[in-house]
């Protein structure tokens, strides 16, 4: 198998030792079945022609190998299973990390989509991990040494065995390309499905406000529709092919049989001869049948390696080129920055210097680029050109991208007009980057009006649910001060409170020592900066102050 | 076995497809009968040098291979239908409960956990009712079938057989319970891994701007280590019950061929009885064995069903006195009394969140009259987003009324601009219809016009063809605010509500909207909930609510 799947073997690195006992265990498993069935026909066969009953010993060994093959059949089942979970649990994270580089991407997607990808695409891999490659290594092994004893027996018993092992190998071809192409079916519109999902959840208030329950459900039933019809697809064929491979198999027991007839093979050794081409052909049977799985596994392991390959929104700092940022008060400086999103040019050519410890206020229409400078200086995205730093007292420039994450973090802190609250306490919430103490955290929610509503230990729900929109927006501005940063760079934050809070906000904004950009379109929120730039409409042009 | 009632009636209630699963899958098993029996009688002519019966006896083989993969092909068609007809039934129910006004309110509730559950944990489904339970039916009657007919060649055979084969099925049964358990930690927990990751995935801008991604990572971190071992877990228990399986069919087969051998080899019994025991006792625990397989693929589809049960699935709903109301859905028909211009009524309300100390809303009352745009104002957090959902139904008072012209408010009457709105995945126009499906291309320009946005939509590639991404994002929050303006133009219905319509717009866009408002006032009932001054402009009446009641202010005092 190539391509999606070999790079699936890559996340294997660690386990090569769990590999090696997995193969031995899966392989004596399936040789004692083999002799399980084999052996018994071997002295049916002599009672019935010669009346010559086997020794105890026979039967005392066999009744071993009974207990054997249940003890090795969990064992086996245990060492895959634990190994692909593993690996899974493994995968999901190294999911996660690329996520955590890569995402916002410009184009702000629906992320329903990447936790599909993230869940169901990484839980359907568990096969690949847990049943392929010690499962066929086993059976190449019980084939070899079956077609080894049929051999010794008899060569054209041997030769129709190869046949039958030959004609499952073309099952496998066979219907390849529907089952990979009906795979990715599968995968696509499950995500469509979950993309669809998260969305209406998401959106559930205006689902209730319009009455689209009715809606929303029987745009999921189609598509849902979809994803069932096209995985119902698949499972039939995938029944068909089984049906087919079983007939190779009873039908190559049934020419080893029609060989007896013809060949001089014994009669006392016909049944042990047929149940031993049974078993040797049966797991080949399975083997392709694993094979033929591995078609539909394609697509999801497509998409992992996809989203496992993604840009990172921002250039990766190189540690030998990494700078350290001055101490004391920083700046914060766009120089001649351009940026566009999929379609549409934002900023060109765009200058701003705000120097250490100057309170800066940032107006201007709607779409005028306002967010867009906010997300640049938290390093969301990289300009297209021209250059995003934190200005020492020395007036020395440090690009953003030069800037290790952990101490550009510390540096400076970003509250988006539209930033998340997480499930948890409000301690949890706020406190999580350790640079201030729980008094400080209540005293905060005090100051700003909202220790009423919420106390530390509160718990939020997911975004913040129980919340008003304002309570939120100073949740998120709190959480950002109690981070103590040295340049705080804020959008909209008084734009869901009235003027008695609002001011609340005015004072902590302007009691604040590190540099403060306030993007806002009210007049007192502005009021209280050092200077305002005013954006025109449309692209930002600005000259150097 | 794992036994899943839900699944098992839901399954019940498509009776076609279900009979014709579970009934080939039986035809099925029969046929491997007559296959056995037909090798048993080759077999036995090889002893006697009956060259002819050997062949017929394989020629029958040869037939029965083919008769059994039609029956596999129409049987797999069943399957493909009852399998999607479960799923779509299950999911759709589960939506229905998942689509609640509590859930808005809910701190418990998580998007990423329910996306877990009604979209994997549906599909998982799929296979217990198409695989596990069709096994299960052919292990209760063909183990007892084959056993009999195994008798009938050699009673003591197939006595020790069929216990084996009982045993095999019975004493897993005795930990059920503990599997159950585990099975359902294990949902848990593969929830809880969803709910994490998706709301990681949405938060990853604040995230990341606020440096808090090695936190949310060790997390998630922690959650998937917790998955990983409850699955194992879970693996474990099963894996016995596979391994002791494995064990009864093997010294089963084994002890009935022993009896075999020591007939044969004593000289009693013919050559045919021999080989059927040894070809019957190995097909009484076929169905064993098929079950045992099945056992994986339904399991995923076992352990959701807790989750699915919680949202209402087959059952009475998740039903939480006091909040949310579930109004019927779709149209229904309006009070023809009620006109376009009766006033909307708030009489007596009182209304306090489960648990809280003291009510939000007591006593509240005020008439909200058409004509002019009426302003509900007060500190943040007194309850004003509350009221609005009492408005819409997505909360019912605890005491009191809403009303227009004394007919209880339908949620068909209101149309809603909430503080954050959302934007669905499709094209602009869709998003702009959804209160309205039957809107025209013009009709859809002319609310744009009046909701200030007309110029950006005709400038985004493909006008009102435009893609919008999930949430909204791909516009900005001002223009999301306008479009969610327009929509509630077009959605032309008798009461408006708007929370903070204007929060996110320059001063020239806000007063754009702020004048639209004032002229779809003039013919309906608009409520607009301001918290800042500007808000006020075009604002006819100003009512504050404070301490859970609404004061009547004007605008000329503030």
């Amino acid at each position: 198998m190539t391509g999606e799947l070999s790079a699936l073997v890559t996340h294997l690195g660690r386990e090569r030792r769990a590999i090696a006992g997995t193969i031995v265990l899966v392989t004596v498993s399936l040789v004692t079945l083999g002799a399980l069935a084999v052996l018994p026909a071997y002295a049916l066969g002599r009672a019935v022609v010669l009346g010559q009953a086997p020794p105890g010993w026979f039967w005392a060994a066999l009744t071993g190998l009974v207990l054997l093959r249940a003890v090795l059949t969990w064992g086996e089942m245990d060492a895959s299973h634990g190994l692909a979970y593993r690996v899974l649990a493994r995968l999901r994270m190294a999911l996660f990390d690329r996520y955590a580089v890569a995402l916002p991407s410009r184009e702000r997607e629906n992320v329903g989509h990447a936790a599909s990808t993230a869940m169901a695409d990484t839980e359907r891999l568990e096969f690949f991990y847990a049943h392929t490659v010690a499962q066929l290594v086993a059976a190449a092994v019980n084939l070899l040494l079956g077609l080894c004893v049929l051999a010794l027996v008899s060569l054209p018993m041997a030769a129709v065995a190869v046949a039958a092992a030959g004609a499952l190998a073309v099952t496998v071809r066979l219907h390849a390309t529907r089952t990979q192409a009906l795979g990715h079916e599968v995968a696509d519109r499950t995500s469509a499905l979950s993309a669809r999902v998260v969305d209406a959840l998401g959106g559930l208030r205006e689902v209730l406000g319009y009455r689209l329950q009715e809606r929303v459900r029987a745009e999921i039933r189609v598509v849902g529709a979809r994803a069932a019809e096209a995985s119902g697809r698949l499972e039939t064929t995938a029944r068909m092919l089984a049906a087919l491979r079983e007939a190779v198999v009873t039908v190559a027991a049934g020419a080893v049989l029609a060989l007896a007839l013809v060949g001089d093979i014994r009669a006392a050794l016909v049944p042990a001869v047929v149940v031993l081409a049974l078993v040797t052909i049966a797991p080949a049977a399975e083997a392709a049948e694993t094979l033929a799985q591995l078609h539909r596994l394609r697509s999801s392991a497509g998409r992992v390696g996809a989203e496992l390959a993604r840009p990172p929104a921002t250039r990766p700092v190189e540690s030998p080129d990494l700078l350290r940022l001055p101490e004391g008060p920083l700046g914060l400086a766009l120089q001649d920055v351009s940026f566009t999103y999929a379609t549409t040019r934002v900023l060109e050519g765009f200058h701003l210097t705000v120097q250490p410890g100057e309170h800066v206020g940032i107006a201007g229409p709607s779409g005028a680029g306002k967010s867009t400078i906010v997300a640049l200086a938290g390093r969301l995205w990289d300009p297209d050109a021209g250059l995003v730093g934190l200005l020492g007292a020395d007036q020395a420039l440090v690009p953003l991208g030069s800037v290790s994450d952990d101490e550009l973090r510390r540096a400076i802190a970003v509250v988006e007009q539209d930033g998340r609250l997480f499930s948890g306490t409000v301690a949890d919430n706020l406190l999580g980057s350790g640079a201030s103490t729980r008094a400080d955290l209540v005293a905060g929610l005090e100051q700003l009006g909202v220790a009423e509503a919420v106390g530390a230990d509160d718990e939020l729900g997911e975004a913040g649910v129980r919340l008003s929109g304002g309570q939120a927006a100073r949740l998120r501005l709190l959480r950002a001060v109690l981070a103590r940063p040295r340049v705080l760079v804020v959008d909209e934050p008084t734009a869901d409170l009235d003027a008695e809070t609002a001011d609340r906000v005015h004072a902590l904004l302007a009691a604040l020592p590190c540099t403060v950009v306030v993007v806002s379109h009210r007049e007192q929120t502005l009021a209280g900066a050092d200077r305002v730039v005013r954006l025109g409409p449309g692209t930002a042009r600005t000259t150097p102050p | 076995m794992m036994l899943a009632p839900l699944l098992a009636r839901t399954a019940a209630r498509e009776p076609a497809p279900l009979t014709g699963t579970v009934g080939l899958q039986l035809l099925i098993c029969t046929t491997y009968l007559p296959q056995t029996g037909a090798l048993a009688i080759g077999l036995a002519a090889m002893v006697e040098g009956d060259h002819g019966r050997v062949l017929i006896a394989l020629m029958a083989v040869l037939g029965v291979v083919g008769l059994r993969c039609w029956l596999t092909w129409l049987q797999a068609r069943c399957a493909r239908r009852l399998g999607t007809a479960v799923r779509l039934r299950l999911r759709d129910e589960a939506l229905a409960g998942a689509l609640v006004p509590a859930a808005l309110h809910d701190p418990a509730r998580r998007d990423g956990a329910l996306r877990a559950t009604l979209v994997d944990g549906v599909d998982g489904t799929d296979a217990y009712v198409t695989r596990y339970l069709p096994a299960a039916t052919q292990v209760v009657v063909m183990v007892p079938l084959v056993a009999s007919l195994l008798a009938l060649v050699h009673p003591l055979a197939g006595l020790v057989a069929g216990t084996a084969a009982v045993a095999a099925v019975v004493v897993p049964m005795g930990w059920r319970r503990a599997l159950t358990r585990r099975s359902s930690v294990h949902w848990d927990s593969y929830e809880a891994v969803s709910g994490d990751l998706l709301e990681s995935l949405r938060g990853m801008t604040t995230l990341r701007l606020l440096g808090r991604v090695p936190g949310a990572r060790r997390r998630l971190a922690e959650r998937s280590d917790a998955l990983h071992r409850s699955t194992v877990r879970v693996m474990r228990v099963s894996l016995v019950d596979t391994a002791l399986i494995d064990l009864a069919v093997q010294a089963g087969a084994l002890a009935a061929v022993a009896l075999a051998v020591a007939d044969a080899s004593a000289g009693t019994g013919p050559a045919l009885a021999a080989y059927l025991v040894l070809l019957l006792s190995s097909e009484v625990f076929r169905p064993i064995r098929d079950l045992s397989r099945a056992w994986h693929a339904g399991y995923l589809g076992t352990s959701a069903v807790g989750a699915l049960s919680a949202l209402g699935v087959g059952g009475s709903g998740p039903g939480e006195p006091g909040v949310g109301r579930t109004a019927p859905a779709g149209p229904s028909p309006r009070a023809d009394a009620t006109g376009q211009d009766a006033p909307l009524v708030v009489d007596g309300v009182r209304f306090g969140y489960p648990g809280a100390a003291r009510p939000v809303l007591e006593g509240a009352s005020t008439v909200f009259p058409p004509g002019a745009v009426t302003a509900v104002v007060g500190g943040s957090g007194v309850g004003k987003s509350t009221l609005l959902d009492l408005i819409l139904g997505h909360l019912s008072p605890d005491e009191g009324r809403v009303h227009r012209g004394d007919v209880a408010l339908h949620p068909d009457d209101v149309a809603v601009v909430t503080q954050r709105p959302l934007l669905f995945e499709g094209t602009v126009r869709e998003n702009l219809r959804v209160g309205r499906p039957t809107a025209t291309d013009a009709e859809l320009l002319e609310a744009c016009t009046a909701a200030g946005v007309v110029s950006e939509v005709m400038s985004m590639p493909g006008g009102l063809d435009a893609r919008v991404a999930a949430a909204g994002d791909t516009v900005s929050g001002g223009q999301r605010q306008r479009l969610a303006v327009a929509r509630a133009i077009v959605a032309d219905r008798p009461v408006l509500l708007a929370d903070e319509p204007t929060s996110a717009l320059d001063p020239v866009a806000a007063r754009t909207v702020t004048r639209a408002l004032a002229d779809l006032a003039r013919d309906r009932v608009v409520i607009v909930v301001a918290h800042r001054e500007e808000s006020l402009e075009g604002v006819g009446r100003v009512v504050e609510l404070r301490e859970g009641r609404l004061l009547d202010g004007s605008v000329a005092a503030r």
